[in-house]
C-alpha cells in the first residue's frame, strides 16, 4: 500500500466506482415498445389503453381481473351483496402501503370513488350509486338505486384506481401526485421519449396465484421504461436489435419473418380488436330502407374480407362479446355471402342508384382494408358506393355529423357486455338506432345477475341487431406481440403486464 | 448595416402574421375538433358540448384568433389541450432535440455536399465528376421516409453499428450523441446533401471561367491553390443563400424523419397534435418554426458582407 495520500485517494475511489458500476449493472430495465403515448397519466381522466398499460402496474382498484376477468380481489379482499342486490359491503385489505409511504384506509378508497363519481371519464358506469360510505377504516359500504350487474367489472377496470385521499382534489394528476399501491412506482414522464417506472421495494404481495392482475404479483426488474413507437417498422427493428425487450404491435410481416428467429419470440394477442361496420338507420338516408340493409348484410363475404384486413390472423365469427358473453345467436344473418339474395333485397328496395357513403380511416390499417373490401363486395351485388376516408379524428367528427350510410369502427376488448349500451340505446348511439326490443333487453341485461339468464338476454340482443341490420360484426382480429429469448413471465392479455416477468442475466 | 437589418427586421412582420393566420385557419379546416378527440368515442354530446366551451372552440372564429393572437403578442402560446402543459414549454422541451437532429442533418449536407461538388467540379466532365453526379440523382429521387427504413435495416438492425431510434443529448454524452442521432440526420440530409453539391459545383464551373481566376492562375499559382482559396468562397455565395431555404426543408423533412426514428423532437409533437387536433400545439409550433425560418434567412442576408466585399447595405 502507498503512503501517498493522493493515491489511496484515487484508489478508494476506483474501487468505489467499480462496486458502484457492479451494482448499476446488476440492475434490470425492461423496456417495452408500445403503440402510442398516453394522453394524460391521470386514470380517472383517460379512456385510452396507453394510459390503463401504465396505470395497471401502477395503481391497484378495488377489485380486480382474474385471467378470465372474472372479479378477484385486490384492494378489497371479500365483500358482501345483499340479497335484493342493492347494497354492497367491501373489505379493504390491511397493510397496504402508498408509494409515498402512507398507509392505505377506507377513507381513501371513499375519495377515490368520489372523484370517479363526480369527474371521472367513466362515471357514468357509477351513475346507479346512490350512497357510499365507511362505516369503519376497512370497510366500504356502497348503495345502489337497482341492481346492477356490472358494478365488479365497472370497478375491476384498471382506470377505476385507488389514490390517497390528499391528492383527489387535484383537477389533474402529474408527477408527484401518481400514487398507487402497485408492484411498480411512477418515476417521470418525458412525452414522446417514455414512461418511466421502478420498483415499488414496499409492495407487499397479496395470497393467490398470479391471475389477470390480481394475484401475487412480483416485481422482478428494477426499471420499466414504456416507450412510444408509432412507427411500426421501428417497433419491429427495436425487437430484432433486442433495444425493446417487449414490444406490443408487431406488423404482420414482420412478425412472420420472426417467427424463425432464435432470439425473439412471436405471441398472438387473441381477439384484440372486432372491426364494425355501424349502419346509418336514419329514415333520411338509403339505409333507413331495412331491404338496403339486408340487402348490404347478404353482399358481404367476411372470410374475404377477414383474409385481406388481417391476412387470417384472427377467426371469423359474429359473436359480439367475448368469454363468457360469446354467443352465435343470430349466426343465421352473418356472413352470408349471397349475390342473389343481396340482389333480391335491392330490388324489393326499388334502390335507385343513390351512392352508399362508406367512411373509413388510415389510422386503423385493418379498418381501412376492410373498407375496400366492402365496396368491392357492395358493388358487385349492384350498389353504387363512394367511399369517403378521413384520418380517424377526422372520421369521428363525421359520424357525428349523422351524413354517412356506412362508418367502419372497432371495439377493443371490452370485459363487459354494457359497453354496447352507448351504441345500441336511442339516445346516444351513433348510427340512430333506436328498438324498443333492444332498449328493454339492454335494460334487463344491466338488472340481471343470474349469469346464466344474463347471458341469454344477450344473446337474445345479438340475434335482434343482427336481424335489424343495426350493424355488422366484420370479425375478430389478433395482434402480433414480441418478446425478446431472454424475456419470461410475459403473457399477452388486453393490458401490457410488466410484474412477473424476468430478464435473464 | 444596422438600418438594413432593422428594415429586413420589420418586413418580416406581415410574414410571420400571415403565418399566424394560415396557422389557425389550416387546422380548423379539418373535421373534427379537440372536443371530439380528447373524449371517449362514448363521449354523449352534451359532455362535448362543455369541453368545447371550456377550451373557448363555441366562440366565432375571428374572437379566437384574436384571443390567441393577442396572447401570442405577449409571449403567450396558450397551452396544449393534450399534453396538459403550456405550448412554449412543450416547444422548449423538444427544441434541443430537434436543433441536434438538423444541425447534423445540416452539417452532412454543407460537408458532403460541398465536398462532393468541388472534386466534381475540378473533375469537371471526367469519371469522378460523372460518378457525383449520379450520386447526386439517386439522392434527389430518393423518398426520405423510405431512406431512413433501408438505412436502419442495414446499418441498425444488421450491422447493429447504429441504434434503431431514440434521442440522446450530445452534449451529455458527444459519443452516443453522434451515434443515435447519426442514421436519423444523414436520412434527412441526403437530399440536401445532393442538392449543394449541384449548386457547389455549377458555381465553381462558373466562378472557375472568370477573370480574377485566370489572373490567379497566370500569377503561377497552382491549381488547388486557385480553386480552394480564390474560387471556391466566391462559389460558396449561391450555397450560403440557399442555406436558409435548406434548414427550413430540413425542419420539415424532420417530420417524417423523427416518426421513422421514434425521435423525440418538433416533428413528432406536431404529427400529434394535428392527429389530436391540438389547436394550440399546432398553431403554436408552426409559428415558431416560421419564426425560425424567417431569423435564419435574415441572418444568411446579413452575412453576405462576411463573403462578398462589394455588397453595402447603404
Amino acid at each position: 500500500m502507498t503512503r501517498s495520500p493522493i493515491a489511496r485517494g484515487l484508489l478508494a475511489v476506483l474501487l468505489g466506482t467499480l462496486v458502484l458500476g457492479a451494482g448499476l449493472a446488476s440492475a434490470q430495465t425492461l423496456r417495452i415498445g408500445y403503440l402510442a403515448g398516453p394522453p394524460t397519466l391521470d386514470p380517472h381522466l383517460s379512456t385510452t389503453r396507453a394510459t390503463a398499460d401504465i396505470a395497471i402496474n401502477v395503481f391497484e382498484t378495488l377489485v380486480g381481473y382474474g385471467e378470465d376477468f372474472s372479479p378477484q380481489p385486490q384492494i378489497a379482499t371479500s365483500w358482501e351483496v345483499s340479497p335484493d342486490g342493492l347494497v354492497y359491503t367491501f373489505d379493504i385489505r390491511q397493510g397496504v402501503t402508498f408509494h409515498d409511504g402512507s398507509t392505505l384506509t377506507s377513507e381513501d378508497v371513499l375519495a377515490s370513488i368520489e372523484r370517479i363519481r363526480e369527474v371521472g371519464a367513466y362515471r357514468a358506469r357509477l351513475a346507479d350509486v346512490t350512497e357510499l360510505t365507511a362505516p369503519d377504516e376497512y370497510t366500504i359500504q356502497l348503495t345502489l338505486s337497482q341492481p346492477n350487474a356490472s358494478l365488479f367489472s365497472a370497478f375491476a377496470d384498471p382506470l377505476m384506481a385507488i389514490l390517497p385521499a390528499e391528492v383527489v382534489d387535484s383537477p389533474e394528476l402529474t408527477g408527484e401526485q401518481l400514487i398507487g399501491t402497485g408492484p411498480f412506482r411512477f418515476v417521470e414522464w418525458l412525452p414522446d421519449q417514455h414512461v418511466r417506472l421502478a420498483k415499488f421495494d414496499e409492495y407487499v404481495q397479496h395470497e393467490g396465484e398470479a391471475s389477470g392482475n390480481t394475484g401475487a404479483r412480483v416485481a422482478y426488474v428494477d426499471e420499466v421504461l414504456f416507450i412510444p413507437v408509432p412507427e411500426e417498422g421501428a417497433r419491429a427493428a427495436g425487437l430484432q436489435t433486442g433495444e425493446y425487450h417487449i414490444v406490443d404491435g408487431v406488423p404482420y410481416g414482420a412478425g412472420r419473418r420472426l417467427m424463425g428467429s432464435d432470439e425473439v419470440e412471436i405471441l398472438q394477442f387473441e381477439q384484440y380488436m372486432k372491426p364494425f361496420i355501424y349502419i346509418n338507420q336514419q329514415e333520411t338516408r338509403p339505409t333507413g330502407d331495412i331491404n338496403i340493409r339486408r340487402a348490404i348484410q347478404a353482399a358481404l363475404d367476411h372470410d374475404e374480407i377477414f383474409a385481406v384486413a388481417a391476412e387470417g390472423y384472427g377467426t371469423v365469427d359474429p359473436s359480439i362479446g367475448f368469454g363468457v358473453w360469446t354467443t352465435d345467436a343470430g349466426s343465421e344473418y352473418f356472413n352470408l355471402d349471397d349475390q342473389e339474395l343481396a340482389r333480391e333485397y335491392l330490388a324489393a328496395a326499388n334502390y335507385d342508384g343513390t351512392p352508399i357513403v362508406l367512411v373509413t380511416n388510415t389510422d386503423y390499417d385493418v379498418m381501412y382494408r376492410s373498407a375496400l373490401m366492402i365496396e368491392r363486395q357492395l358493388k358487385e351485388v349492384g350498389f353504387e358506393v363512394e367511399v369517403q376516408v378521413y384520418d380517424w379524428a377526422g372520421s369521428r367528427a363525421v359520424r357525428d355529423t349523422f351524413e354517412y350510410d356506412l362508418f367502419i369502427s372497432g371495439h377493443l376488448l371490452q370485459v363487459d357486455p354494457t359497453v354496447i349500451e352507448f351504441h345500441l340505446k336511442g339516445e346516444t348511439s351513433p348510427f340512430a338506432y333506436d328498438d324498443p326490443v333492444a332498449s328493454d333487453l339492454l335494460d334487463q341485461g344491466r338488472r340481471e345477475t343470474d349469469l346464466a339468464k344474463r347471458q341469454e338476454i344477450y344473446a337474445e340482443l345479438q340475434r335482434r341487431v343482427y336481424e335489424q341490420v343495426a350493424w355488422i360484426k366484420l370479425f375478430d382480429q389478433n395482434t402480433f406481440q414480441g418478446t425478446r429469448a431472454d424475456v419470461s413471465g410475459y403473457k399477452p392479455w388486453p393490458y401490457i403486464r410488466a410484474w412477473n416477468v424476468q430478464i435473464a442475466d | 448595416m444596422f438600418t438594413y437589418a432593422l428594415q429586413r427586421l420589420v418586413t418580416t412582420i406581415p410574414t410571420v402574421l400571415i403565418a399566424a393566420v394560415l396557422a389557425f385557419v389550416l387546422i380548423r379546416l379539418a373535421p373534427g375538433d379537440p372536443a371530439a378527440a380528447f373524449l371517449s368515442p362514448e363521449a354523449t354530446q352534451d359532455e362535448i358540448i362543455v369541453v368545447q366551451q371550456r377550451l373557448g372552440l363555441d366562440q366565432p372564429l375571428p374572437v379566437q384568433f384574436v384571443y390567441w393572437f393577442g396572447n401570442v403578442l405577449r409571449g403567450d402560446l396558450g397551452r396544449s389541450f393534450f399534453l396538459g402543459r403550456d405550448v412554449l414549454t412543450a416547444i422548449g422541451e423538444r427544441i434541443p432535440a430537434t436543433l441536434q437532429l438538423t444541425g447534423l442533418a445540416l452539417l452532412f449536407a454543407l460537408v458532403v455536399g460541398v465536398s462532393a461538388g468541388i472534386i466534381a467540379a475540378i473533375n469537371h466532365n471526367r469519371l469522378l465528376d460523372r460518378i457525383v453526379m449520379v450520386f447526386s440523382l439517386f439522392g434527389v429521387s430518393l423518398p426520405v421516409f423510405w431512406l431512413g427504413l433501408m438505412l436502419m435495416w442495414v446499418f441498425a438492425v444488421n450491422l447493429r453499428w447504429f441504434p434503431t431510434g431514440g434521442y440522446v443529448p450530445l452534449f451529455g454524452d458527444l459519443l452516443g450523441g453522434l451515434k443515435a442521432t447519426a442514421l436519423p440526420a444523414i436520412s434527412l440530409g441526403t437530399l440536401h446533401a445532393t442538392l449543394t453539391a449541384r449548386i457547389t459545383r455549377s458555381s465553381m464551373l462558373e466562378v472557375m471561367r472568370k477573370d480574377f481566376a485566370r489572373t490567379a492562375r497566370s500569377k503561377g499559382l497552382s491549381e488547388r491553390k486557385v480553386n480552394l482559396k480564390h474560387v471556391l468562397r466566391n462559389a460558396l455565395i449561391p450555397v450560403v443563400t440557399v442555406l436558409g431555404v435548406t434548414l427550413g426543408a430540413l425542419l420539415s423533412g424532420a417530420v417524417i424523419i423523427e416518426t421513422v426514428f421514434t425521435y423525440p423532437g418538433i416533428g413528432r409533437l406536431v404529427v400529434r397534435a394535428v392527429q389530436q387536433r391540438d389547436y394550440n400545439l399546432v398553431q403554436g409550433v408552426l409559428l415558431v418554426v416560421t419564426g425560425i425560418y424567417v431569423f435564419v434567412n435574415l441572418l444568411v442576408d446579413l452575412s453576405y458582407g462576411l463573403f462578398d466585399p462589394r455588397i453595402r447595405y447603404d
